[in-house]
């Protein structure tokens, strides 16, 4: 048996039967790392998902076999985790140079519940710098390519996550999404990716890039997975004053109605994301869910919102990389020179042109203009939304979910967009809105480009309202033909 | 449109050394990105300002903190430079 190819539920049934162990599990997927990872950095044929594989991962096994139990459903899996969360006395950079040498001093909550529930973590993967951008190609470390064709890229910022478990060098994989970050490496990688609710894990021990979007979501083989790893993350904590307690619907108790906006906003959509996202309609509708055109006026401004907002968090959140209290450090003739050399040669291009976007959209004389601006269009968004999802008594469209693909295309090439920023930023175009609004949404695996001989993965796109990640769960487990029982 | 003394002062204003190629290549990348959001002034409706109004603070009372020293050593070792408890920085004054 290939254990590597196991879901968490799957090898959560075989640990509980004794069909083999969490050693065993935890030693098929270092084999597989061992492989087809290859060394990040270098030019060997591997997929490079991986910056770091932790020797302590059978010892983390034979400890995590005691917890082995029916109610226990992460005990002994196999986690990969995003280059910025953070794991007790472990390394976390968040693919960047200006954190060299950085040992996380305490657990993100995320992480304290998975050790908690007995989850083995397996390593730290790759990402773009700080979680900024659509490819790995920002990592400062070497970039991730896609399981499926050697030549493209994984997407991004999870792109390390979304590899992982698509190359089946990990059952699951923890990501953070900020525009997109998990979705849409999801998508280009042919796995599931959730964006909880925002605050709905605990942003506590996630490296912080834009903190008004952040959150941190599972990658995962089924929907079903992408559900226990939620469930076992979720929760308000002490410590993320932002973070809140979902109430859990017993039950959805009624037919699910999809909505799909009647504008797309974007040109230049490949025709095969099209073809399958109609194919994705007409697949709803044969499961017997309704499917209606929904308006949502101010869903074309979303990307321009979010490429506002986003640079002035980041450059307020990356001010504390300064070269004296963490990380790398560069000496210069005095202190003000030291944070110039250090900010300016570890901090890679796109961190960057985002810190100085930031500055700007801030600064007196535009803030008004861009930040204000953008602020005021992101109320908008929130009230289109509440809008969709309000019942039609209400004055609302009645919908549970909104639909469209997770990305304008399939994975492209390795190099394709990076001297391209707008290209590259228009690959977020579907996934920022979920993000700006705060609610839920999730790219589940729906079809396939055939293209130089490969199948290149595409996903969809499912958003629901603040706390319904059950409508999710539900809609994408019927696609994908999943059981649809609660777990 | 973004100058070139726009990205120098951006870029000091951000504590960021760039090279002159740099600050040639960010003129023309944060141009294009600044066209691309201008797409925001046809958006009529609500106008700026009301933002901080629909937002509530959530941020906890200052109390209840670690007790002192409990994170003070492993804090500090993450300092590039450190003495004793202290992490130790250039002379500012």
């Amino acid at each position: 048996m290939d254990l590597t190819t196991l879901t968490i539920a799957q090898a959560h049934a075989g640990l509980v039967k004794g069909d083999f162990t969490a050693r065993q599990l935890a030693e098929a997927h270092l084999k597989a790392i061992g492989q087809k990872d290859g060394a990040i950095g270098t030019d060997d044929a591997g997929i490079h998902a991986y910056l770091e594989v932790y020797t302590d991962v059978l010892a983390q096994a034979d400890l995590a076999q005691k917890k082995v139990s029916s109610e226990n459903l992460l005990a002994g899996i196999p986690i990969a985790v995003k280059d910025n969360i953070l794991i007790e006395g472990r390394r976390a950079g968040s693919a960047s140079k200006i954190l060299e040498g950085y040992v996380a001093p305490y657990d993100a909550t995320a992480i304290s519940k998975l050790k908690e529930a007995g989850a083995v973590f397996i390593g730290r993967v790759n990402m773009d710098e700080f979680a900024m951008g659509g490819s790995t190609e920002n990592s400062a470390y070497g970039l991730t390519k896609n399981p499926r064709d050697l030549s493209r890229v994984s997407g991004g910022s999870s792109g390390g996550s979304a590899a992982a478990v698509a190359g089946n060098m990990a059952i699951a994989a923890l990501g953070s999404d900020t525009g997109g970050s998990v979705r849409q490496p999801a998508s280009y990688c042919g796995v599931v990716g959730l964006k909880p609710t925002y605050g709905s894990i605990s942003r506590h021990g996630l490296m912080a890039m834009g903190s008004s979007l952040d959150v941190i979501g599972p990658v995962t083989k089924t929907v079903t997975d992408a559900e226990i790893l939620f469930n076992v993350m979720k929760g308000k904590d002490l410590y993320d004053s932002t973070s809140i307690d979902l109430s859990v619907p017993q039950d959805i108790g009624k037919k699910l109605v999809i909505g799909v906006p009647t504008i797309m906003g974007i040109d230049g959509l490949d025709p095969a994301v099209v073809e399958v996202f109609d194919k994705a309609i007409d697949h709803f509708k044969s499961l017997g869910y309704e499917v209606k055109s929904i308006d949502l006026p101010n869903l074309e401004y979303s990307l321009a919102v979010y490429y506002v907002l986003m640079p002035a968090e980041v450059s307020t959140n990356l001010s504390r990389f300064d070269g004296v209290k963490y990380g790398a450090h560069k000496d210069g003739a005095n202190l003000t020179e030291d944070y110039f050399l250090t900010r300016g040669e570890c901090f890679g291009r796109e961190a960057r042109r985002r810190i100085m976007l930031g500055a700007y959209v801030l600064s007196s004389g535009y803030y008004d203009a861009y930040y204000n601006k953008a602020n005021a269009v992101r109320e908008l968004l929130k009230t289109d939304f509440a809008k969709a999802f309000a019942a039609e008594s209400a004055g609302g469209y009645g919908v549970d979910a909104i639909l469209t693909p997770t990305a304008p295309a399939p994975a492209f090439k390795i190099g394709e967009k990076v001297s391209d920023p707008i290209a590259m930023y228009l690959e977020d175009i579907f996934t920022v809105t979920a993000n700006l609004v705060g609610v839920p949404a999730i790219s589940i695996p729906a079809g396939e480009k055939g293209i130089d001989g490969v199948k290149l993965p595409i996903g969809i796109h499912l958003t629901s309202a603040h706390g319904r990640e059950d409508v999710l769960f539900s809609l994408g487990k019927a696609f994908l033909g999943e059981t649809n029982e609660r777990v | 449109m973004i100058t070139r003394e726009d990205v120098e002062k951006l870029a000091t204003l951000s504590r960021l050394k760039l090279s002159e190629d740099e600050i040639a290549r960010f003129q023309g990348e944060m141009s294009s990105i600044l066209a691309y959001v201008d797409k925001l002034k046809a958006v009529t409706g609500p106008e700026s300002g009301p933002v901080m109004s629909v937002n509530r603070n959530v941020l906890r009372e200052d109390a209840n903190p670690n007790e002192s020293g409990v994170y003070t050593r492993r804090l500090v070792d993450l300092a590039p430079d450190h003495q004793g408890d202290h992490v130790k920085v250039k002379k500012i004054l």
